[in-house]
């Protein structure tokens, strides 16, 4: 620009354009929009470190929950001793009165020894720790003094003189019986308003035993007005009632703020006191707080209480994870720094992770192999000839009392004889050179050394004892995964053998039941002593067996004393005469209690016996099978129980100054190591080991340790069960409302009312599915409708409507189909069939409710009375939305009224014959549930929580989440595919099913992930329908109905559980972490699974436009 | 709208008859002596048409010749869409609309109640503005129309296929990617893929609308010379805001305005010697 200078007074050309680059600088960086970059990055780097601060924090606690930490030892300074892992350190308040009651415990057990040179130590170390605590505490003495000094002496006395005048005031509206009270009591409160005036001013000039004593006056005054007061309150006067009241409330405030303000004066008139002796007590100020805190003088008792907790100092402490439950009666244990005179990490000290009783911690002392000597077939003969002589020689006449006390002697003496000479051969068998300690276990059950044993003694196994800390850890090593192997076979056994077996003697019973129900008479109870007395034959028939095989070893072994062989002979003879006796009279018994069961059942008794015949059947079979099971249990526990290690704990007692050594026995074990011993290599392994168990294991210990398997197969079949339902009813739904539905009002309040849905509280829905699935449904599946509290037609009612409904329903299908818009106007008719289809569940949901309402609201007595109306009003609701929605709105529709109002009406029926449909499932005469028998017996099957229901209470939950995406979806699909497809001559369905759908598969899709990360994070509503603390089975099986009825374990459960409901909580914590970590990547997994099927049909269907 | 100081064409009357439309009033269709010597496929009578309490159309009549390329134009709004999409009732899709009149197509009535409005749409074929393949394969797509109708045979399809796509000059550029799905042709591309099933059903109509507006110049150019080649085979309605387009690819032409049928006759005569002035004007762009 040219001429910048002269012509002044009219703006320039230049001046103009300065001024416009000013503004334009100014509003530069608004236009430019530089603030809502930084707004809106700002705001998403908060949410993302909020994302990631949360994650990290989990995945981290969560990662470390399973590593080995060292294992530590500390010694206190008080002799006290802790052996564990340290579980968290932090700062706390170290006050005077944790100093105080310290001192006092070590004083207490100064008292209590005897031994002289124990109380010396002991006192050494309460020396030693007394010193420290005041030398930690003595500097925060005088800050704690200076502070007592705001004792807030004005305020209170500000708050106690505002109660004053409401006292004043409600009295004199009193009309209190005696004349002179309230007058003196106005005197006193004048007075002590005069003090307040006086405090106000120069609180320091109050002379503290004049207002103190006059604040006690004012007291025993208010103290008799209340009294009275107190009375006409109780007594109650009607007209005044509300002025007692108030005055009342009034005298109690006033009372409790003066005394107040008396404390606070006492104290004042107390602190020189109080703070001459402590400056005086120097080392010994413990002491004296505790003297003085003691006082007789409120003012100095109550300073002197306040300050034990105001001297405090920050200081840290360690929390110790020091297991050794039965031993320390605790888990864990705090341990302030200062208390600590030494902290090591000794190489041999083991973490010992017990399936009972939680961690032990302790050094390794021995380990012990035991080996059973194995009985001969001699000494078995022999001895059961002894029980039998034993058992049944009283059979004999007394004659021969003698005789068999020498038959007895006799065969004890053979059995002596062969014990002793099997104990040494077995001795020389077991001993071996290069061995440890050996041992030989006695009858009696003494160990004694090999050469001790003498030479008719009966040794019964041998031991070998590993001693030392080396040792026994080798040992172990070897031993532990063998006991492992036993315990897994074990395990097998008892859950799937035995759980098979259960489950066939369960069905057998059941069996007998429903035969019981179908007939109508009792037999179970009859069946049962029948089985029982069989049971007795068996036994008595084994007896016999035995018995004979015992005479038969006597016959041949004993034939140089025929005494003796043929006494038992003869013994055998009477034995079985008894025991016919005993078997006739019992198969007797049975013949009777046939005969009867056959004539309970009348014409029935063919089948019915068939029937009880396999049950008797089934039972010996099972109960034979359950003792074969247990003694391969018993065999295998008799191997695990041959391995023990000894260990030394140390710490133990309420004083934590006790060592104590415990055997434990291997079996009980399932993992030890001495953690500080290990590299990282082997910690490592360790740390994978209990992922391992963690994943795949059940839990133990109120599920604080071991694993969750149990509970991720919950809730992954919860999940699945819940996203195979949700998915197609949500995406049905919503293919009507954007396909079909006309837009409009009432399909605006509609998507309302889904999208509130979505805002119903959990809870609600859990309550919900309990009320309606568990006990409504489930009942009815379970026991029909009578089980279900639903009132049941009469047949002939029944009838009646069933075929009404029928005909009806046949008469409206016709007139909808003859009189429909379809075919020719397929482009703008809404399809008849799908209409009623979404009927359907709308009713059902209405029935449900209504019936809800009535029963457990309402409190209804005869619920058909007032559900009938309900119903109606329900469908009439429905059809007229039907109607709106599909009939009046066809466009171009060239059908004359009454063809439209046929089909109408056709379809009005068609849709009230489903109501009526459901109406006759519910009453239904002729059900009596699929479950009864279960029912009877006291089990209900799906009347109760149960997976099926879970996922079907979660589906409902989520129903709204899959509606919504899918509507997304479809309105995503552009309107120009339609138009072409309907160009080429498609029908409407057609166009959906070719076209739209297979485009809006992918935002289906999205809604079932959200559905599903949604379902599987639920936890509110589970808890009343079906998820349990511990479940005793997978939910997952082969026999119908699969699994699904049972109640099963959840992840998210399991963290409400295992974090706020465990009583071992401290140990619990870690897992929570760990298990919300393990829920978040489960649902990550289902997720991105679902999202890798979404993106191959993305790419499938909807690629680039251009 | 300017008319001031223009040469009165040959034989084009004085008076403006778009000012006469503007005003509301009644207005004759020009239509020129050829076309009644044609034989005729689709005739619209009376034809009224409401978007609403919008009318959009008004009064139309027109009688399409067979065999022939007929050309809509006009300017934007005048209603050329909404008359190509009521030949085969799409636009019954859309609510609130309202006609009185009819159409015949050989003979049979459009706007019949008892007419099948899918069998109807079945002998028409229609390309729209923004090529629309739908999510499928490129053969999956233009044998569309033979799948709803429950075709199974194979051989058939495949034949069909084929000469559909070269009928659309497709075949050779696909031919080897028939499976591939159709979403990721080029916008050229996409547009012939919905010519070809637009013809893949034989129908008896085409109906376009604005089928180059979308597609760039080349791309263009390749449909211009199909619908060359589609002339005579089949008859075409076409709406176009290209004269050149209009003047090259069409028999016959009829220029709307306001939702009235102005002036109709073949292209040549249309483009040459129009009638009225209001067409001259505006093919010569001196309005719209
Ligand atoms: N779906 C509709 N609803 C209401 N009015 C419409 C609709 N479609 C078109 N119209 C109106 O009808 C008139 C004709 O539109 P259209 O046939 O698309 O014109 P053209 O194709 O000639 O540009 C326009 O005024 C337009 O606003
Ligand atoms: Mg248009």
């Amino acid at each position: 620009m040219s001429d910048p200078a002269g012509h002044s007074g009219s703006p320039t050309a230049a001046s103009i354009a300065a001024e416009r680059t000013r503004i334009r600088s100014r509003s530069s960086v608004l236009s430019a929009g530089e603030p809502m970059i930084w707004l809106t990055g700002g705001s998403l780097m908060l949410c993302l470190v909020m994302v990631v601060l949360l994650l990290g924090y989990i995945f981290k606690q969560g990662m470390m929950t399973f590593w080995p930490g060292p294992v530590t030892h500390i010694v206190t300074e008080d002799g006290r001793q802790y052996l564990g892992e340290i579980a968290r350190e932090e700062e706390f308040d170290f006050t005077a009165t944790a100093a105080w009651s310290m001192w006092t415990a070590l004083e207490q057990r100064i008292q209590a020894t005897a031994d002289e040179k124990a109380k010396a130590e002991l006192t050494a170390q309460r020396d030693t720790l007394l010193a420290k605590t005041v030398e930690l505490l003595s500097p925060e003495l005088d800050p704690a003094l200076a502070d007592l000094e705001n004792d807030g002496a004005v305020d209170a006395f500000r708050i106690a003189s505002s109660s004053i005048d409401a006292v004043h005031r409600s009295l004199s509206a009193l009309e209190l019986p005696s004349e002179a009270q309230p007058r003196q009591v106005r005197d006193n409160l004048t007075k002590l308003l005069a003090l307040q005036t006086l405090f106000n001013r120069s609180p320091d000039q109050v002379d503290l035993d004049g207002a103190i004593g006059r604040l006690e006056n004012a007291q025993q005054h208010l103290a008799a007005v209340q009294k009275s007061v107190e009375l006409m309150f109780y007594i109650g006067g009607d007209r005044d009632f509300a002025r007692v009241r108030h005055s009342r409330t009034a005298v109690k405030q006033l009372r409790d703020r003066l005394a107040a303000v008396q404390q606070v004066l006492q104290d004042r008139r107390a602190r020189p006191e109080v703070r001459k002796a402590l400056q005086q007590a120097g080392d010994r100020f413990l002491h004296v707080l505790n003297d003085l805190a003691g006082s007789t003088d409120p003012g100095v008792a109550h300073t002197a209480q306040n300050l034990r907790d105001a001297v405090r100092v920050r200081h840290r402490r360690r929390l110790l994870r020091t297991g050794n439950y039965r031993l320390s009666k605790t888990h864990f244990d705090w341990v302030a720094d200062f208390e600590i005179a030494t902290s090591a990490a000794p190489p041999w000290a083991m973490v010992v992770e017990r399936r009972e009783w939680g961690r032990f911690y302790g050094f390794p002392q021995s380990f012990t192999q035991k080996t059973r000597r194995p009985p001969s077939d001699e000494e078995h003969q022999l001895q059961s000839v002894q029980t039998f002589l034993a058992r049944h020689g009283r059979l004999l006449k007394n004659e021969d009392a003698r005789a068999i006390e020498a038959a007895k002697k006799q065969v004890q003496e053979k059995l002596q004889a062969v014990r002793s000479h099997r104990s040494q051969d077995f001795l020389a068998k077991v001993k071996s050179d290069d061995a440890p300690v050996q041992r030989a276990l006695l009858e009696g059950g003494q160990a004694v050394p090999f050469d001790r044993v003498g030479a008719d003694q009966n040794v019964i196994g041998a031991l070998r004892i590993s001693e030392g800390r080396a040792q026994a850890w080798e040992q172990w090593t070897r031993h532990h995964p063998v006991v492992q192997t036993l315990f897994d076979r074990e395990y097998v056994l008892r859950r799937s053998e035995i759980g098979r077996v259960n489950h066939d003697q369960e069905q057998s019973r059941l069996s007998v039941r429903q035969l019981e129900l179908d007939t109508d008479v009792n037999l179970l109870e009859t069946a049962m002593q029948v089985l029982t007395l069989q049971e007795q034959i068996n036994a008595l028939d084994r007896q016999m067996e035995q018995a004979a095989q015992a005479v038969e070893y006597a016959r041949t072994h004993f034939q140089a004393d025929a005494k003796t062989a043929s006494l038992a002979s003869r013994l055998l003879v009477r034995f079985r005469q008894a025991n016919a006796g005993n078997r006739n009279d019992r198969v007797r018994q049975i013949g009777q209690l046939e005969a009867e069961l056959k004539a309970r059942l009348g014409d029935e008794a063919e089948d019915g016996m068939t029937v009880l015949q396999s049950f008797w059947r089934t039972q010996q079979r099972t109960a034979e099978q359950t003792r074969e099971i247990n003694e391969q249990i018993e065999a295998l526990d008799r191997q695990q129980a041959r391995y023990e290690i000894e260990m030394e704990a140390i710490g133990n007692g309420p004083n934590r100054n006790r060592a104590t050594k415990t055997t434990l026995a291997l079996a009980d074990i399932v993992r030890a190591y001495p953690a500080n011993r290990f590299s990282r290599g082997e910690k490592w392994n360790v740390y994978v080991a209990r992922w391992g168990e963690f994943l795949a294991d059940d839990p133990r210990e109120a599920n604080s340790e071991g694993g969750v398997f149990p509970a991720i197969v919950g809730t992954v079949v919860m999940t699945l069960i819940l996203a195979m339902v949700v998915v197609p009813f949500g995406a049905l739904a919503a293919l009507y409302l954007r396909e079909y539905a006309k837009a409009g009002p009432i399909v605006s309040v509609i998507r309302i009312a889904i999208n509130n849905l979505a805002g119903v509280p959990s809870i609600v829905f859990g309550v919900f599915g309990m009320i309606f699935f568990c006990y409504m449904v489930g009942s009815f599946i379970d026991g029909g409708p009578r089980a279900a509290s639903i009132p049941v037609l009469p047949k002939m009612w029944w009838f009646g409507i069933l075929i009404g409904a029928a005909v009806a329903e046949l008469l409206g299908v016709i007139a909808a189909y003859a009189n429909r818009g379809g075919g020719k106007h397929d482009n703008q008719s809404t399809p008849w069939l799908l209409n009623a289809a979404l009927a359907v569940p709308l009713m059902a949901v209405w029935i449900a409710a209504a019936g809800i309402w009535l029963r457990w609201i309402a409190g209804a007595e005869s619920v058909v009375g007032v559900a009938v109306p309900l119903m109606v009003l329900g469908m009439a609701g429905v059809f007229f939305w039907m109607l709106y929605s599909s009939t009046f709105c066809e466009k171009n529709d060239p059908r004359s009224f009454f063809s439209r109002l046929v089909y109408m009406v056709g379809l009005a029926t068609a849709i009230a014959t489903v109501a009526v449909v459901i109406f006759l499932v519910a009453t239904t005469p002729f059900f009596d549930g699929f479950y009864e028998a279960r029912l009877v017996d006291g089990n209900p099957t799906f009347g109760k929580g149960a997976l099926i229901w879970a996922s079907l209470t979660l589906a409902l939950l989520t129903l709204p989440v899959v509606i919504v995406a899918t509507e997304e979806a479809l309105s995503a699909v552009p309107n120009s595919m339609r138009e072409g497809s309907y160009a080429c001559g498609a029908s409407k369905w057609q166009t959906i099913q070719r076209i739209v759908l297979p485009r809006a598969m992918p935002g289906i899709m999205t809604g079932m992930i959200l559905a599903m990360a949604r379902g599987a994070g639920e936890v509110a509503p589970l808890m009343l329908v079906g998820a349990v603390k511990l479940a005793p089975k997978l939910p997952v099986s082969w026999n119908p109905p699969f699994g699904v009825d049972r109640s099963f374990m959840h992840l998210g459960f399991h963290i409400y559980d295992v974090g706020f409901q465990s009583p071992n909580s401290e140990a619990a914590k870690p897992m929570v972490f760990t298990t919300t970590f393990l829920l978040i990547g489960i649902v990550a997994v289902l997720n991105v699974t679902a999202i890798a099927l979404r993106t191959r049909l993305r790419r499938k269907f909807v690629a680039s436009q251009f | 709208m300017s008319q001031t100081g223009i040469d009165t064409p040959n034989g084009a009357e004085g008076e403006s008859r778009l000012e006469a439309i503007v005003r509301g009033e009644q207005v004759q269709t020009e239509v020129h002596e050829a076309i009644r010597h044609e034989q005729i496929i689709l005739d619209v009578k009376d034809f009224n048409l409401w978007y609403g309490d919008k009318q959009a159309l008004f009064d139309n009549n027109l009688r399409v010749s067979r065999g022939k390329v007929t050309a809509l134009i006009g300017p934007s709004g005048c209603g050329k869409s909404t008359l190509l999409r009521s030949v085969n009732r799409i636009n019954d899709l859309i609510d609130n609309v309202r006609i009185t009149g009819d159409m015949i197509l050989s003979g049979q009535t459009i706007y019949d109640p008892s007419v099948d409005v899918i069998e109807l749409r079945k002998r028409m074929g229609m390309v729209f503005q923004k090529p629309n393949p739908f999510p499928m394969s490129i053969y999956e797509n233009v044998v569309y129309a033979l799948r709803i109708d429950g075709e199974r045979n194979r051989a058939l399809l495949d034949e069909t296929c084929e000469r559909a796509l070269r009928g659309a000059a497709l075949w050779d550029e696909v031919k080897d990617r028939l499976h591939d799905s159709a979403l990721g042709m080029s916008g050229g591309q996409q547009q012939r893929l919905c010519i070809a099933r637009a013809i893949a059903a034989e129908p008896d109509v085409l109906l376009m609308d604005e089928p180059c507006s979308a597609l760039d110049p080349i791309a263009t150019g390749k449909i211009e010379d199909l619908i060359a080649e589609l002339r005579g085979e089949y008859t075409i309605l076409i709406v176009t805001h290209n004269m050149q387009q209009a003047s090259r690819s069409s028999d016959y032409t009829v220029f709307m305005y306001l939702g009235r049928l102005v002036e109709y006759g073949p292209t040549s005569d249309l483009f040459e010697r129009p009638h009225l002035r209001d067409t001259e004007d505006y093919i010569t762009g001196r309005f719209g």
